[in-house]
């Protein structure tokens, strides 16, 4: 099992495509970084937990692109022609798929893990010591969902055809652009823009609203319910299984 | 050919194509009212330059797919080897690439001829066949051609669909955000279009467009060239088939040779100066040289500004100057940056003149030696192309020289020397030959015809007390007004001389200056001099007043602001702003070296306001001033560097500079605004801080004409703790 775990990882991994994203990723991140954030979002400081999670929220769309394009290694044409031998090996296809989500995930956890170092250096270098344990609930609340829910969607959509984990790229996109309502709240951009000054206080502490909970929560279950639901379907069609 | 018909053919019978073309113009539509991209409103930035950058932007995604989809295709459907051995891979590619170029132009043309009938229904009459013509073709169509090269280059390296469209979208994304979104040359997809005029001239959108896609044109191809070179050949991998390539060298030569150039035109473009970006620190630091035993006693202008086609100026200034010293003396002239002194003469001997290679605010300094004369006769020839400040890259706002309009101030007209004038009535004397279209007006006396020829007119003006002057020229309409007993010249644009009596501007603008008169007191002007009032182009960004100009933008002009009745605070209110400066900034100046936010605009600003309410009631004002004001200097006070100052110290300089604009930005208009308004009600109300300012006004403070918040302050009875000022 473990051999096939590394093997996976190094596939993604060791790759031309993640380490592109990973360039992009950080590259925008610099961008973010020396532009808007360093002014400090809604008042605060650039490097308070609202400004972070500004920061994290106008990565979104970038960590979740490179997570659908890791899911599009499993679902190519090519990869699909070779489910046939795979399948005559012993592993179980609930291991197996449960391996590749693991690795996918992983994958975009390191890039979130990137670009949260980029910005923790660079504003220690610039501002010197500060808050880091203030930040690791922002980090959690803006990407935990996400990254589950475009798994989880991206997993199902990718079972069906390819196309639309491409299609899918473009409405994370979109749902990171357009003003929503909270529970709704893809990125999290508005949020951490909008609630320090709703506040009505100078450097307010990290708080969240219930609407926003609610929608992260709702976000979380949809990505692992579609993850569970696809592999139960699977599982009662052994013989019609895709991957 | 043969092979580039089949392919267009087969493009063209292709339903991906079709469906490229059609979602390119559809995204026109989104332009309209969904996803307006600037901010400006003159009717051809709304039926025109909106819908035009959206679908230029739409366009060079979608033939990038498309591109994509058409190179993977052969590659897809296992067909390499059989088409590599009939035609060389090169040519296929190249064949492809001309007949996806040629799908762009089709679309052009499409949406041209499609959108054509209803754009110039909406404009009417300002309606531009040559701007909509060149929205279609030097605009949209190099959007989608940029695209099929920049994706194909991509795909040469990486033959993968994928990764290449999103280097795509990454590239035209970084391309337009952070600071780059404000620098002209970056602009590849979409060229820096920051509005486009109803009444004068687009002429500078389009050429720093057409210069912006020559440089995306050499960039572009030269990358598409040596890309070619990356197209696997005989199953090698990336690294073989470059060196297979190689033995062309007739191919990377020519892709770095347009790399290069490209990288050439980007480096000496000729269109902005290079002033530092923070310019506020540099104008602080720059010193000015007046000589105190130099006087001007008279300045000769000959100027020709016939040449509009590129929109250059040549002319020769004959200084009369007095040199009570008795000793040899250096002078400097401050001169746009893109003008170059040809010949300088001193009583008819030539002499050297040094330039200073610096550049700040699309200015630089020049010197000369004047030699222990009294009476000096200084002649410099100059010519050149005016630059913009490269802090307006992404406006394009400043002087222009364009067929249509011109509008060129003090050292964008002639060298400035740095002297006093020995006397108010030192004479300034100019010969300004003109395209014999345009109708001249100047800040000086009234201009008139000296002669005629050849689609040319010189025209004689006169102005006293001065070393400069400022001039517009456009096809402008005169008409006399009335307001406050005072002589009101108005030149607006001949489009809108049939929608005079519908046009909201005129009531603001008597009622403006009928409101000042009123509070403040009557404006005097020099007999000779009356007051003129400019519809100057959209690309001003803001309206200008000084001497006896006040300039307002074409925007108040248009329909759609007419029919608009709520609008806030812009429009004609700007145009009542920059009337206001009459009175204040030109008729009494507020200034304090003790408090630099103590300027004209606080308290013009404030009358604004003033005036608002009494047109449109207590709570419009309420809502569109004093809530404004609230909110930005709140806002300002409450930011993070303002409260913790030793933070700013670490900041980058570029950053740092631009906090301190945003800062001094709020506190000359909004905060010194809010000022006034809590004086006025602690001295008891409106009527009592009216009586207070038109004494002001008249009397002028301690050293008329200048009034210092001191002087404000003691007028109103009043301390700074009073007002809560810190």
């Amino acid at each position: 099992m473990s051999k096939i775990i590394i093997y996976e990882l190094r596939r993604l991994l060791w790759n031309k495509v993640f380490f592109g994203i990973l360039v992009i990723c950080l590259g925008f991140g610099f961008s973010l970084l020396q532009g808007e954030i360093i002014m400090g979002v809604s008042n605060t400081a650039p490097f308070s937990p609202w400004s972070f999670g500004s920061y994290l929220s106008q990565l979104i769309p970038v960590i979740c692109l490179g997570e659908l394009f890791f899911l599009t290694f499993f679902f190519s044409d090519k990869k699909r022609k070779v489910n046939s031998i795979i399948q005559t090996t012993p592993i179980s296809p609930w291991h197996y798929a449960l391996i590749r989500c693991g690795t996918v995930l992983a994958g975009t956890l390191l890039l979130a893990i990137c670009a949260i170092i980029l910005y923790l250096v660079s504003y220690s270098v610039l501002f010197g010591k500060f808050n880091y344990g203030a930040l690791v609930f922002p980090a959690f609340l803006a990407l935990f969902p996400v990254m589950l829910f475009c798994l989880g969607v991206g997993y199902k959509l990718g079972n069906i055809h390819s196309v639309f984990l491409y299609l899918l790229m473009f409405v994370v996109f979109v749902l990171s652009a357009m003003p929503i309502q909270p529970i709704l709240d893809f990125s999290m951009g508005s949020f951490f823009k909008t609630q320090p000054l709703q506040l009505g206080i100078l450097d307010p502490d990290f708080t969240v609203t219930y609407p926003l909970l609610c929608g992260r929560v709702m976000y979380t279950m949809v990505g692992i319910l579609l993850l569970v639901c696809g592999r139960r379907k699977k599982f009662s069609n052994y013989n019609n299984i895709k991957i | 050919m043969k092979v580039f018909r089949l392919e267009l053919r087969r493009l063209l019978l292709c339903w991906t194509t079709w469906l490229v073309i059609i979602l390119s113009l559809a995204c026109y539509f989104a332009g309209y009212s969904l996803y307006p991209m600037l901010q400006w409103t003159t009717m051809a930035v709304i039926y025109l330059a909106n819908p035009i950058s959206i679908s230029t932007l739409g366009a060079t995604i979608l033939f990038s797919i498309l591109t994509l989809y058409e190179l993977n295709r052969i590659h897809k459907n296992h067909m390499d080897a059989v088409i590599y051995s009939i035609l060389s891979p090169f040519t296929m590619i190249l064949v492809l690439v001309l007949g996806l170029i040629t799908c762009a132009l089709l679309a052009a043309l499409l949406g041209f001829l499609l959108f054509l009938p209803y754009t110039y229904q909406q404009l009417d009459l300002v309606f531009s066949f040559s701007d909509y013509f060149l929205c279609w073709f030097l605009i949209f169509f190099p959007g989608p051609v940029f695209g099929i090269l920049f994706a194909a280059c991509c795909y040469f390296i990486t033959q993968r669909t994928d990764t290449s469209i999103l280097a795509v979208i990454v590239f035209l994304i970084f391309s337009r955000s952070g600071v780059r979104e404000k620098q002209c040359w970056w602009q590849w997809s979409l060229p820096v279009f920051s509005a486009l005029s109803d009444d004068f001239s687009n002429t500078v959108v389009f050429r720093v467009a057409f210069y912006s896609r020559s440089i995306w044109l050499c960039i572009l191809s030269g990358c598409f060239i040596v890309g070619l070179l990356c197209v696997r050949r005989y199953k090698k991998n990336i690294l073989k088939s470059f060196l297979l390539g190689l033995r062309k060298p007739w191919i990377i030569m020519l892709g770095c040779c347009l790399f290069f150039l490209g990288a050439l035109l980007w480096h000496y473009q000729p269109f902005f100066d290079a002033s530092p970006s923070d310019w506020i620190s540099a104008f602080a630091a720059h010193e000015e040289h007046t000589p105190l035993d130099l006087f001007l006693t008279g300045t000769e202008l000959t100027v020709d500004i016939t040449e509009t086609t590129f929109g250059s100026i040549s002319g020769k200034a004959i200084y009369h100057i007095e040199n009570n010293s008795g000793q040899p003396k250096e002078m400097y002239f401050h001169l746009d940056s893109g003008y170059k002194i040809q010949l300088a003469t001193i009583n008819g001997e030539p002499i050297s003149v040094i330039e200073d290679p610096f550049d700040l605010i699309s200015m630089r300094d020049w010197r000369c030696m004047l030699p222990a004369d009294k009476e000096i006769t200084l002649e410099i020839t100059y010519c050149g192309y005016p630059k913009m400040w490269n802090e307006q890259s992404s406006t394009l706002s400043g002087t222009m020289i364009t067929q249509k309009y011109i509008e060129l101030a003090g050292l964008h007209l002639l060298p400035v020397p740095q002297l006093e004038p020995k006397a108010p009535s030192t004479p300034f004397l100019a010969n300004i030959t003109l395209p014999a279209w345009l109708t001249p007006v100047t800040t000086g006396y009234a201009v008139k015809l000296v002669s005629s020829k050849n689609n040319t007119k010189t025209w004689f003006v006169s102005d006293s007390g001065t070393a400069s002057m400022r001039l517009w020229a456009a096809d402008y309409v005169k008409a006399d007004l009335q307001g406050g007993g005072i002589p009101i010249e108005f030149y607006y644009s001949h489009k809108h001389q049939k929608q005079l009596e519908k046009i909201n501007a005129i009531p603001a603008i008597e009622a403006a200056i009928t409101y000042c008169t009123k509070h403040y007191g009557p404006r005097s002007f020099e007999e000779g001099k009356p007051f003129k009032i400019i519809q100057g182009t959209e690309f001003v960004f803001g309206g200008y007043a000084a001497s006896n100009i006040s300039e307002i933008l074409e925007e108040s002009f248009t329909v759609k602001n007419l029919q608009d009745v709520n609008k806030g605070a812009s429009g004609a209110e700007v145009l009542a702003h920059e009337i206001i400066h009459q009175w204040w900034g030109l008729g009494a100046i507020l200034e304090d070296q003790e408090n630099l936010y103590w300027t004209s605009e606080g308290i013009t600003t404030y009358s604004t306001y003033r005036l608002m309410e009494e047109l449109y009631g207590e709570e419009y004002a309420k809502k569109y001033y004093l809530d404004k004001w609230d909110s930005s200097v709140t806002n300002m006070q409450n930011n993070f560097y303002m409260r913790h100052p030793e933070y700013m110290d670490r900041l980058p300089e570029r950053l740092a500079a631009d906090i301190r604009i945003a800062v001094n930005s709020i506190y000359l208009y909004d905060g010194t605004a809010q000022i006034i308004k809590r004086a006025e009600e602690l001295v008891g109300g409106q009527e009592n801080m009216d009586a207070i300012l038109s004494r002001l006004y008249l009397e002028g403070g301690v050293t008329p004409p200048y009034i210092t918040f001191d002087d404000f302050l003691n007028a109103c009875g009043l301390t700074r703790e009073d007002i809560g000022y810190e």
